[in-house]
């Protein structure tokens, strides 16, 4: 597999008892993209990061890390932050960023401080005593540290405040721009990943219904509203999503092709948010597209 | 990874070092308080129960040594097992460590060789002290306390055994389920059932030995003899727990891949 796709899963399924978590799960990640992994509670976004920094294992499928299976032949290249970005509480920011550098052969102590100085991590506090934007940081700071060409982040920016949304963001932004690196992060807040991706990809019902370069994702889709009268529009067309409020329809369809006219449907690209809701709320059961013409 | 795998270890193993510091010190403490007896009665040397039957302190410091050799070994290893990979994962922060360079075969392994290290160093010291100072003074009460010294035997690498088999045990449930209660609780509960079930293991092997080596020489019918009876038997126990420990060890790698808590 070529160096250009930089995470690449197919096939893959996991369970945890008898809940399945992922199934037929199959995407990809090109190189230098900044992908945002878009679920809902439980989607297996978590599953999934965890497949892709080597840290699980899935029962189905294969997970492939710039060519080569995630795992220990690959882990040199891989930067991860988990959710709530777990760290050893009772070691000190200092000991910490040591053991970065005791574990990690591509080390760069220098870049690690910079971050570290940037957040103002007092280098004698505690882990446990950091606030969780601090943690975060902390974090961020060490799977940079590595220098790693992929970057995963589990919801970096759940529970922080704004400012340290911005930060996090920016630092993040800044390693995009300096290094090319790849970036995969997971949020179920749509507002996080809109400013920062150009790569989405939805997970619902344990499969990825769409993988793509965001431009791509919306010119790709149509946002039709109108009368329900004028729902029979929509024969012919793949609707993602059809919700009906009162007298009025809304339908995110997948374009193939000019709209029909002669009705009052009105159709337009949808913005990310509603490209991305609709795909979200397609994992519940949808009401019949087939709509008589009342 | 060392320095890691000893630095998250730190508690444990302080805590460790100060129960087996403890257990050392009143096995100093018992023998004292018994010979004090013997010498008290004039029979400084007596090493028969008939003779010089331990009473009041001196018994209750023999029972106190029974105690010790019985059930301090398996409290270190549950202290050091249960610390060992249980709370890394219910934290989290296995993911942290296994996403630094660091393999996980690497990282289990250490981390199980440092517990086991600490746990043989430890529950060896109370075990050969107790063999060395107190052996002899809990002959005086064989017959009293008979059933707790099946519980170690009196011989040393028995009593390392038990302390083996519970950071064994711990690790690998704590690997298996990432809950730091369950583990305690299913060591505390299994520990037992393991070590039985290696003495079972040895019990088989040594009738074969026995054959083959010859029976041992019976002894002369001295109290002391039951010093070191069951030393053969004890051994092979700590030889076949140290087997056991061996595979473990290396399977524990393949443990918790699938992330399941």
């Amino acid at each position: 597999m070529p160096d250009d796709i930089a995470l690449a899963v197919e096939g893959v399924g996991h369970h945890f008892g008898a809940a399945t978590v992922l199934k037929d799960c199959t995407l990809g990640v090109p190189a230098g993209a900044v992908a945002a992994l878009v679920g809902r509670n439980g989607a297996g976004k978590s599953t999934l990061l965890r497949a892709a920094a080597g840290v699980l294992r899935p029962y189905r499928g294969t997970v492939r890390v710039f060519g080569r299976p995630a795992g220990p032949d690959v882990l040199r290249r891989i930067g991860f932050v988990a959710q709530h970005a777990p760290l050893f509480r009772t070691l000190t920011v200092a000991e910490t960023l040591r053991l970065g550098a005791r574990l990690n052969p591509r080390w760069d102590a220098a870049h690690a401080r910079r971050l570290a100085d940037a957040a103002a991590l007092p280098d004698r506090a505690r882990v446990g005593a950091l606030s969780t934007g601090q943690r975060t940081r902390l974090a961020l700071a060490l799977a940079l540290g590595k220098r790693p060409d992929l970057l995963i982040l589990d919801e970096p920016l759940a529970g922080l405040d704004p400012v340290a949304r911005a930060e996090v963001t920016g630092a993040l932004m800044g390693e995009v721009a300096e290094r090319g690196v790849t970036v995969l992060l997971s949020a179920h807040v749509v507002a996080d990943v809109e400013s920062v991706c150009d790569h989405v990809v939805v997970l619902a019902g344990g499969r990825a219904v769409l993988s793509a370069p965001v431009e791509a994702a919306l010119d790709a889709h149509r946002l039709a509203v109108g009368p329900a009268r004028d729902a029979a529009a929509l024969a012919g067309h793949d609707v993602v999503e059809l919700r009906r409020d009162g007298a009025e329809f809304t339908a995110l369809v997948r374009a193939a092709g000019p709209p029909p006219g002669g009705t009052a449907v009105a159709w337009h690209r949808p913005t990310l948010e509603e490209l991305l809701l609709a795909h979200l709320r397609a994992d519940r059961p949808q009401p019949a597209p087939e709509v008589s013409a009342a | 990874m060392t320095w890691l795998a000893l630095r998250l270890l730190r508690p444990y193993l302080l805590v460790a070092a100060a129960v087996t510091a403890a257990c050392l010190g009143y096995v100093g403490y018992a023998a004292g308080v018994v010979q004090g007896g013997l010498d008290a009665a004039e029979v400084p040397g007596c090493l028969d129960p008939n003779v010089c039957y331990p009473q009041g302190a001196a018994l209750d410091a023999v029972l106190g040594l029974e105690l010790v050799a019985a059930f301090a070994p398996a409290l270190l290893g549950l202290i050091l097992g249960v610390g060992t990979f249980a709370p890394a994962r219910e934290q989290d922060t296995e993911a942290f460590v296994l996403t630094q360079s660091v393999s996980r075969r690497r990282w289990v392994l250490t981390t199980f060789g440092w517990a086991l290290a600490a746990a043989v160093l430890c529950a060896g010291s109370v075990a050969a002290a107790h063999r060395l100072v107190a052996t002899r003074y809990t002959v005086l009460a064989n017959d009293t306390y008979e059933l707790l010294q099946l519980l170690h035997v009196n011989s040393p690498g028995f009593m390392t055994a038990q302390a083996v088999v519970a950071v064994t045990l711990a690790g690998l449930v704590g690997l298996g389920t990432g809950r730091t209660l369950r583990t305690l609780v299913a060591t505390a509960a299994g520990t037992p059932f393991a070590v039985m079930a290696a003495s079972l293991v040895a019990a088989l092997l040594l009738y074969p030995l026995t054959l083959l080596t010859g029976a041992p020489e019976p002894g002369g019918g001295s109290f002391t003899d039951d010093i070191s009876a069951l030393d053969p038997f004890g051994y092979l126990v700590a030889a076949v727990v140290a087997a056991g420990a061996a595979a473990a060890v290396l399977v524990a790698p393949r443990v918790g891949v699938r992330g399941g808590r």
